[in-house]
């Protein structure tokens, strides 16, 4: 019923008032509601999402309500495409790498297979064409290799750039 | 908001799995490996090792090497820690002898793109080349080739056909996919004198039905799965029909990209010799003077034959010339045939177009697998085709906006729009849905890539335009003539089809036409070819 709303709560206590219709668009919340006959004036606990992550993905999953389905999955072998993020998308992905991958936590969890994709496609685009070196510095991966392991990298990579 | 401090490393795998498969594996490999011990472990998963394609594809099917400095990676640090992991490789010919002299103990697929076919030639006859070196290992061999000029070499194909099978004994797979229709395998009436006891499955184009013919003379004797494409409906050149029985043959489909005469001749005939077929595909466009194929004709002459058969997925054109019958089958006529069709959902549909002295019949078993949809007019059924992308709609009874919400629906990742029809909309103003008290609802194509409207009277030039009908997708290529255009856009200044013009590239085949100065700007771009 459009309009019509239910109450979810972050693991900080705010409780959100959120339309049936867009708060479907979780997987997850649709199965609470149907599967499991949760009644609407309950207050749902979402455990793994804090307010701030969910006021983002509120604000996806509002602005993407009407989108139509997502086409079927790629084919493996078919050329990857990261380009095809919309310019709302990117715009709301302007945000930190931390904010980042809770964003991927919390569409993962809430099941929003469009967010999950988008978000992804996001790393994703900053993975791709670094080398291993920027990748470190790009995610503050610690490298922890034993000095031999990493002896033996510099001289496969010396074979490289000696070329 | 608050920073948080999660980092990549932070995410489970499940999730890092999802982010690097939206990558290509090379990319994965290229900046993952080495990075960490976690990532490493990740990165030589089977999922990203089994098989590579190691080159990169541009638009239009054109292919080109990796850059040096990642070919360079690659060959010197990924390859030899992967390679024993790596049972498939995809390759291009620039790169294909650097890449090869890697050690790949357990490869068995080798797939070569965009090599011309004298090449291929050089390939297995030079007795230096790496490839000899995978002589008894590869069991799946695809091979797309391209011709550098417009030269039709029968020899050529004969040779190349001869080589592969010397070459590979123990070949099981072959996928011979020339990359242009006009480069199609043909042996003429020289075939290659290759016999094989190995292979089971062969995937081929070749131009005539003749040469399928010839791959079925028994020279594959354990040859079970047959996928043929046929460019050509036939040459001058006379049919020999072998009369010999396939025994092993369990898979067939043909399909034909030009109008079939050889239905009843060939076609037929073929199928009996095929006693345990147990699926079968036809995609095909008869011609038949007169009768349309129907499914008592599929199963008095096909299905009747094969009794193995448990799966039989067709799409039929058959094309009837009109000289004054009477008794023509309706739609209901021909659906009445499928009536014992009942492990198939069977959708049939039938024209009759007086000013082309023709009537189409449309059969398909459902659900549909092409990734086109041709000649719809108004009566389309409807259902759901999610595989298809490239659409033509054809009548002689105009579309109505209704129509267009209807192919929407059916064809939500619609890439291709192609419109011919000459005919006047009856209802330009949707007065129907309006009196109905529905919204004059606005049709979105969010995956529309090209829209072909050349042979489309104005009223759908203005159907695809005006901003309170269509809206269209930013970026699209149109294509259509620029009288028309000009006219319903009133000279290019008309306010409700700016929105979705300044959203087109407009493909302009005028060349030398002189433009308004105003012109250029009411669309985000125009290309003058």
């Amino acid at each position: 019923m459009a309009g019509h709303k239910i109450k979810l709560q972050s693991n900080d206590g705010d409780i959100f008032d959120v339309e049936v219709e867009i708060a479907k668009l979780s997987i997850t919340i649709k199965t609470m509601l149907e599967d499991l006959s949760m009644n609407e004036e309950e207050i749902i606990p979402l455990p793994n999402i804090n307010s701030a992550i969910f006021k983002k993905v509120i604000q996806w999953t509002t602005h993407h309500k009407d989108d139509p389905p997502l086409p079927p999955e790629d084919d493996e072998n078919r050329e990857k495409n990261t380009n095809d993020i919309s310019s709302w998308d990117q715009e709301f992905l302007k945000v930190d790498q931390g904010t980042l991958f809770e964003l991927i936590l919390a569409a993962n969890y809430l099941d929003i297979k469009g967010l999950l994709d988008v978000t992804c496609t996001s790393v994703a685009n900053m993975i791709k064409g670094k080398t291993s070196e920027e990748i470190r510095q790009t995610f503050n991966i610690k490298n922890d290799f034993t000095p031999q392991e990493e002896e033996q990298i510099k001289k496969e990579n010396e074979w490289c750039e000696n070329k | 908001m608050e920073y948080s401090s999660i980092q990549l490393n932070d995410l489970p795998d499940e999730i890092i799995f999802i982010i690097l498969k939206k990558l290509n594996k090379l990319d994965v490999l290229y900046s993952l490996m080495d990075v960490n011990k976690r990532l490493n472990y990740i990165v030589h998963d089977p999922t990203f090792t089994n098989g590579l394609t190691l080159f990169n594809n541009l638009s239009c099917d054109c292919i080109c090497p990796l850059p040096d400095l990642m070919l360079d990676r690659f060959c010197s640090q990924i390859l030899p820690k992967i390679g024993h992991k790596i049972k498939w490789l995809d390759l291009e010919p620039f790169s294909m002898g650097r890449i090869l002299s890697t050690n790949y103990p357990n490869l068995f697929g080798l797939g070569i793109y965009n090599i011309a076919k004298q090449a291929v030639l050089n390939l297995f006859t030079d007795k230096t080349s790496v490839i000899h070196r995978f002589k008894n290992d590869i069991l799946s061999f695809v091979i797309k080739t391209i011709r550098t000029q417009y030269v039709t070499s029968i020899h050529l194909d004969t040779l190349m056909f001869t080589h592969i099978f010397n070459m590979f004994t123990n070949l099981q797979y072959l996928n011979l996919d020339p990359l242009f229709c006009y480069q199609r395998i043909s042996f003429g009436s020289s075939p290659p004198t290759v016999f094989s006891s190995t292979l089971l499955e062969l995937h081929v184009k070749v131009r005539y039905i003749q040469d399928c013919l010839y791959l079925l003379d028994g020279r594959f004797n354990q040859l079970q799965i047959f996928r043929v494409e046929i460019g050509l409906s036939s040459s001058h050149s006379i049919l020999i029909i072998n009369k010999e029985k396939l025994p092993n043959l369990r898979c067939f489909s043909l399909s034909c990209h030009s109008d079939v005469y050889f239905y009843d001749t060939v076609l037929i005939p073929l199928l009996y010799r095929m006693p345990s077929l147990e699926q079968l595909s036809l995609y095909l466009s008869c011609v038949h003077h007169n009768r349309f194929i129907n499914g008592n004709d599929l199963k008095e002459n096909i299905i009747d034959y094969l009794p193995q058969l448990n799966q039989f997925q067709f799409n039929i054109r058959s094309t009837m010339l009109l000289k004054n019958q009477i008794d023509l089958p309706s739609n209901e006529d021909i659906q009445y045939t499928f009536k014992d069709f009942l492990n198939n959902e069977i959708i049939s549909c039938v024209n009759y177009f007086p000013e082309y002295n023709e009537g189409i019949c449309l059969i398909y078993s459902y659900p549909y697998t092409l990734r086109y949809y041709e000649n719809i007019a108004n009566n389309f059924p409807g259902g759901l085709f999610t595989c298809v992308y490239d659409v033509s709609l054809y009548d002689e009874h105009p579309f109505e906006h209704e129509f267009f919400i209807r192919i929407q629906k059916s064809f939500p990742f619609m890439e291709r729009l192609t419109i011919m029809n000459r005919k006047a909309q009856n209802d330009k103003q949707c007065k129907k849905l309006k009196n109905t008290n529905q919204d004059l609802l606005v049709i979105e194509y969010s995956h529309l890539k090209r829209l072909i409207l050349n042979e489309a009277h104005d009223d759908y030039v203005e159907q695809f335009l005006l901003d309170t009908k269509t809206c269209l997708p930013y970026g699209l290529d149109l294509h259509i003539d620029y009288k028309p255009l000009k006219r319903v856009t009133y000279n290019f200044k008309r306010h409700v089809t700016r929105i979705n013009c300044s959203k087109i590239r407009y493909i302009c085949s005028d060349t030398d036409l002189r433009f308004p100065k105003h012109f250029k700007d009411y669309f985000l771009d125009i290309d003058v070819s």
